[in-house]
């Protein structure tokens, strides 16, 4: 069952680059304001360089912004400190990257562990929770593969499962099939959708595809640095 | 190469300025090593070549005392200067002394000879004119000097100076200057000179010029204690003196430049990978194989120029700190040496610059041909080179394995030649330095292992890791920090054996408690010295000894005359020897070297020319000696004496009884020295002792400088190499503090890495700086020196190996691990 209280909220953000050179400025966020309750799929559609990525980085809390602030689960991320911020991103969120970003020397069960290995979690402890992640992503038999000798999807099925493996309050998702062919892509969605649910986390998805935004509740697109609801949103 | 190939290099360039200053620099650091070297020996070979130009003048001959002796008396040198008629010939003072605090020879010459003898020296304007002359003839104490050493000592015309020498004082002062020659010479007329050296009545020699074929007449008619020499081969002997000391110099320096081509590996390999989209591209669009490559090598060229240019300047600077080191070994080792103007032969240079260049290109080859072998497809992923380094370390390891053992055991095979055994050395280095891509990889993986297992910090596990999967850029910079340390730890092997030899040697030698020599080089003690101190009740015996040249069947050397010692003196410092007593009639003991240097065993045969014709004496035992690596001859006192009447002698060893008091004999040496009007010095064992070990510390030094320098090479190579990995594992790094890892554990991570890298290579280096020491020791001291030694192995050497290593290592990681935490992990995730 869901919770009503707002997971992820995010207001008025803005942020802007430099350009090359120095000269002029890049406005990529207009006062951006996003709410999300727990248990909730909120999908940004975009088209590139609209400032779905750079969204998603302040809503993590690994960039910050000009103006505005992000609460996540209820703790406002410009009040912390960089040690708190790195505790909370730790605990509290885990992100999907559309080039899976998985580390070349660890295992695919140290990949998904890392999480919990940087939270200081026994090992002991941790395996019987990596295990059953490995039986629900259906990667059993590749613990102990590297990246390297995965393919596209498995690769992607990994990064799920380090984003889910400490339970966060909020995911975020940036392009998660967009370096996967539709088959494998509708295969992965899947995944990430029923994972989703049954830990009734909060969802970001950031795409530019609307048959991914298709498993969201609510759609937003991001145009000019501002965000809008969508027309054709849906809901499960 | 096409334009459009050379800008896209310049830009690539221009974009990772510290990936070409890394290659630069390491080029630098090597040829800036040769170039000092270099000129170190440079200019100590043209002081050498200098100062035995300007002694010797255009003498083409000299007569001397035929091994001992005082020289030539005054009454002897008028009846051979008159019978020498018509040739140009002057009597000549040699004694070197300090003035006004330096290191000079001072020269005592007929002055109205000069210009026929001493052209060089002399014969430039402004000649010394009349009146100064007269000066020069006339005054007492009146000198002599070249402006240059005028200008630097600060004295002008009319100042006094002061000379010492043996422990005295002498007054002189200056007559004149000479603008051009004379460098470390003061020049006085011979009875000034006689004066000023405590030589009266005597002087060292007669400087001649013979036409050749009046050599043989002259020699005929020379009292049988004098003989008569060419001059001509007195450079080239003092050349050969010192030329295995110069080769040991230059094949440290190469390693210096070696560590430098590890360098230019590391950082082009990461170029290489760094631009590997870009190669594809290349390819793609149609760049042959050979083109990529070129592209490659041409920017290495050009870096390696650059380093080259920055290196010769480098090297001019730190060679003017060397040259005083080196001169000062020389001066300690072989002869008096003032190095007061430094000189490096255009030859060295190039060579210098050459081998730069070879290096730098033969260490770009592999990362060349990496870039033109991949296909364009293949060239868009970055984790080719890896993939291939996996596979490629272990044949390589297996290749180095092969190359080292070959080596070593052509060590086992008798040889004499330096040279030969540089190049084994160098076999067995390389070869085992191959096997350390391999060697750490296998390390690092099984620390991750390990860690894993037992749950270690996720740290060590993710820094072992990287460790073992970057083994193309980490294998290389370990390979470079291992060769540099295992140099160290060689060297360190080495010297300390070499010490230990020495002392154990001075142990033994020193027989007596005190020594009494005189203040003049080559002089002798006064006639019957020697019964009148072992009369008194405190000495137990009274060793005799003199040091002379002689003339052997096979060129000059130095015999030691001496009594025989005690059998348990001298018997452990026996290396070989025949059976019965070695020191026995007819017999003659040689040193090590000398055996070395003229493949003598006991039983052969040395013949020595003496004042009664030629004498053939027997080998009777090689006795170990680290006084001279020319070698010495040694023959009991009783047996000299029965060739050479006046032998005299140079030394007496005195031993106390157990109650002797050394004040008293003291005294009384004191007291005899008055009664002959002689200055005599006493010296206590242990102070030659400490002066021996001093001068050996110094001696050393230099090679202290050069290991410091070579680990410089190296560190700069291990920080190159980290870097590279920092940048390439950026998005790495960013994904980790995106997960939640904070930038201290970051941080620790990239510290840990640095660690691994720094204690493997430092553990690696122990047994082959062992294998290098035992083959310094094995090989290379026998083949440059004639010493042999016993291989000593300090613990300081083994310790200070693995944590120089690491400290170099850790100091090295320590800016990527810093700017790694630092950055963003946005923009590490963006890529920028």
């Amino acid at each position: 069952m869901s919770d009503t209280s707002p997971q992820l909220c995010a207001h008025d953000l803005y942020r802007h680059y430099r350009e090359a050179g120095g000269h002029g400025e890049r406005r990529v966020l207009e006062g951006v304001a996003l709410s999300a309750r727990a248990g909730e799929c909120v999908a940004l559609l975009g088209r590139s360089g609209s400032g779905k990525s750079t969204l998603l980085n302040l809503l993590a809390g690994i960039d910050r912004p000009d103006r505005g602030w992000v609460e996540v689960a209820g703790t406002r991320l410009s009040t912390l400190g960089e040690p708190a911020l790195t505790r909370l991103r730790r605990r509290r969120i885990g992100f999907i990257y559309q080039s899976f970003n998985l580390i070349d020397e660890l295992t695919v069960a140290e990949n998904i562990a890392l999480p919990l290995a940087l939270d200081g979690v026994r090992a002991r402890d941790a395996r019987p929770r990596i295990a059953a992640m490995l039986e629900r992503l259906g990667l059993g038999g590749r613990a102990n593969a590297f990246p390297d000798q995965l393919s596209g999807g498995e690769q992607q099925r990994v990064a799920i499962g380090r984003a889910l493996i400490h339970e966060p309050a909020l995911i975020l998702a940036d392009e998660p099939t967009g370096n996967l062919d539709a088959d494998t892509g509708a295969r992965v969605l899947e995944l990430l959708a029923a994972l989703f649910r049954e830990h009734g986390r909060t969802l970001v998805l950031v795409t530019h595809s609307r048959a991914v935004a298709a498993i969201a509740d609510r759609v937003l697109t991001l145009e000019r640095g501002r965000l809008r609801a969508d027309d054709t949103a849906l809901s499960w | 190469m096409s334009p459009i190939l050379i800008h896209l290099g310049l830009r690539q360039l221009s974009r990772q300025p510290w990936q070409a200053g890394l290659t630069v620099l390491g080029i630098a650091l090597g040829v800036a090593v040769v170039v000092a070297v270099g000129l170190a020996n440079d200019s100590a070979r043209r002081a050498i070549t200098l100062s035995v130009e300007q002694l010797d003048g255009r003498a083409s001959h000299r007569i001397e005392p035929r091994g001992a002796g005082e020289g030539i008396t005054d009454a002897t040198a008028a009846r051979l200067l008159q019978r020498l008629g018509p040739y140009p010939a002057t009597a000549v003072i040699e004694q070197p002394l300090r003035l006004e605090g330096e290191g000079f020879t001072l020269l005592g010459i007929d002055l109205l000879q000069a210009d026929a003898l001493r052209g060089a020296a002399l014969a430039t304007t402004p000649r010394p004119d009349p009146a100064r002359l007269v000066t020069l003839l006339t005054e007492p104490g009146a000198l002599l000097l070249g402006a240059t050493d005028a200008r630097r000592l600060g004295v002008a015309p009319g100042d006094r100076l002061r000379l010492r020498h043996g422990g005295q004082l002498y007054q002189a002062h200056l007559a004149g200057v000479l603008d051009q020659g004379l460098e470390g010479i003061a020049l006085a007329d011979l009875a000034t000179a006689q004066t000023l050296a405590a030589r009266p009545g005597r002087v060292d020699r007669i400087d001649l010029v013979l036409p050749p074929e009046a050599g043989a007449e002259i020699a005929a008619t020379l009292p049988p204690e004098l003989q008569l020499r060419a001059t001509a081969g007195r450079g080239a002997a003092l050349h050969e003196m010192t030329r295995a000391f110069r080769i040991n110099l230059l094949a440290m320096s190469l390693i210096a430049l070696l560590v430098g081509g590890f360098i230019v590996y590391s950082t082009q390999t990461f170029a290489v990978v760094r631009r590997r989209p870009q190669l594809g591209m290349l390819r793609a669009l149609g760049a042959t194989r050979a083109r990529v490559a070129a592209l490659i090598l041409v920017e290495t060229l050009g870096l390696a120029l650059i380093g080259a240019v920055l290196g010769i300047g480098l090297g001019l600077l730190a060679g003017q700190g060397l040259v005083q080191l080196v001169a000062r070994t020389i001066d300690d080792l072989y002869f008096r040496l003032e190095v007061t103007r430094l000189a490096l032969d255009p030859e060295t240079l190039l060579l210098g610059v050459a081998m730069a260049l070879l290096v730098a290109l033969g260490a770009a080859l592999a990362p060349a041909l990496e870039a033109a072998a991949v296909t364009p497809r293949e060239a868009m992923r970055a984790q080719g080179l890896e993939r291939r380094a996996h596979g490629w370390a272990g044949p390589l390891a297996g290749l180095g394995g092969v190359i080292a053992l070959g080596g070593w055991l052509a060590t086992l095979v008798p040889g004499t030649s330096l040279a030969q055994g540089f190049a084994l050395l160098l076999l067995v280095v390389l070869g085992s330095v191959l096997c350390v891509p391999a060697l750490l990889r296998v390390t690092a993986t099984a620390l991750a292992e390990v860690g894993t297992r037992l749950a270690a910090p996720l740290a060590l596990v993710l820094a072992a890791r990287a460790v073992a999967g970057s083994v193309a850029r980490t294998g290389i910079a370990a390979a470079a920090l291992t060769l540099a340390v295992a140099t160290s730890v060689g060297i360190g092997v080495m010297i300390e054996s070499f010490r230990h030899s020495v002392i154990d040697w001075l142990d033994h030698t020193l027989e007596g408690e005190l020594y009494v020599t005189t203040d003049t080089r080559d002089a002798v003690l006064p006639a019957g010295l020697d019964d009148a101190l072992g009369a008194t009740g405190d000495l137990a015996s009274v060793i005799r000894a003199r040091r002379m040249a002689v003339t052997t069947g096979t060129g000059e050397a130095t015999l030691l005359v001496r009594d025989r010692p005690a059998p348990d003196a001298t018997g452990p410092m026996l290396l070989a020897q025949l059976d019965g007593d070695p020191w026995a009639a007819g017999r003659i003991l040689v040193s090590e070297p000398y055996a070395h240097h003229h493949r003598l065993a006991p039983g052969d045969h040395i013949e020595l020319a003496t004042p009664v014709g030629w004498r053939r004496f027997n080998l009777g035992a090689i006795f170990r000696d680290y006084g001279s690596d020319r070698g010495l001859l040694m023959l009991d006192y009783r047996e000299a004496h029965a060739y050479w009447d006046e032998i005299g002698f140079g030394s007496l060893a005195l031993s106390l009884t157990p109650d002797g008091d050394p004040q008293r004999v003291r005294e009384r040496v004191r007291t005899l020295a008055e009664a002959h009007d002689r200055t005599l010095l006493l010296t206590a064992s242990g102070e030659i002792r400490t002066l021996t070990l001093e001068i050996f510390d110094r001696t050393f030094a230099i090679t202290e400088v050069l290991r410091l320098l070579a680990l410089a090479v190296a560190f700069v190579g291990v920080l190159s190499a980290l870097l590279a990995l920092q940048l390439e594992r950026r998005r790495t790094h960013a994904l980790l503090r995106a997960t939640g890892m904070s930038r201290r554990s970051l941080t620790l991570t990239l510290l840990t890495q640095g660690s691994i890298l720094g204690l493997t290579a430092g553990l690696l280096a122990i047994p082959l700086g062992l294998v290098m020491g035992e083959l310094l020791i094995r090989i290379i001291n026998v083949r440059a020196f004639g010493w042999s030694m016993a291989l000593q192995i300090p613990a300081s050497a083994l310790l200070s190996g693995p944590l120089l290593a690491w400290g170099a290592a850790l100091f090295a990681a320590l800016p990527p691990a810093l700017r790694a935490g630092r950055e963003p992990p946005a923009r590490g995730l963006r890529g920028d």
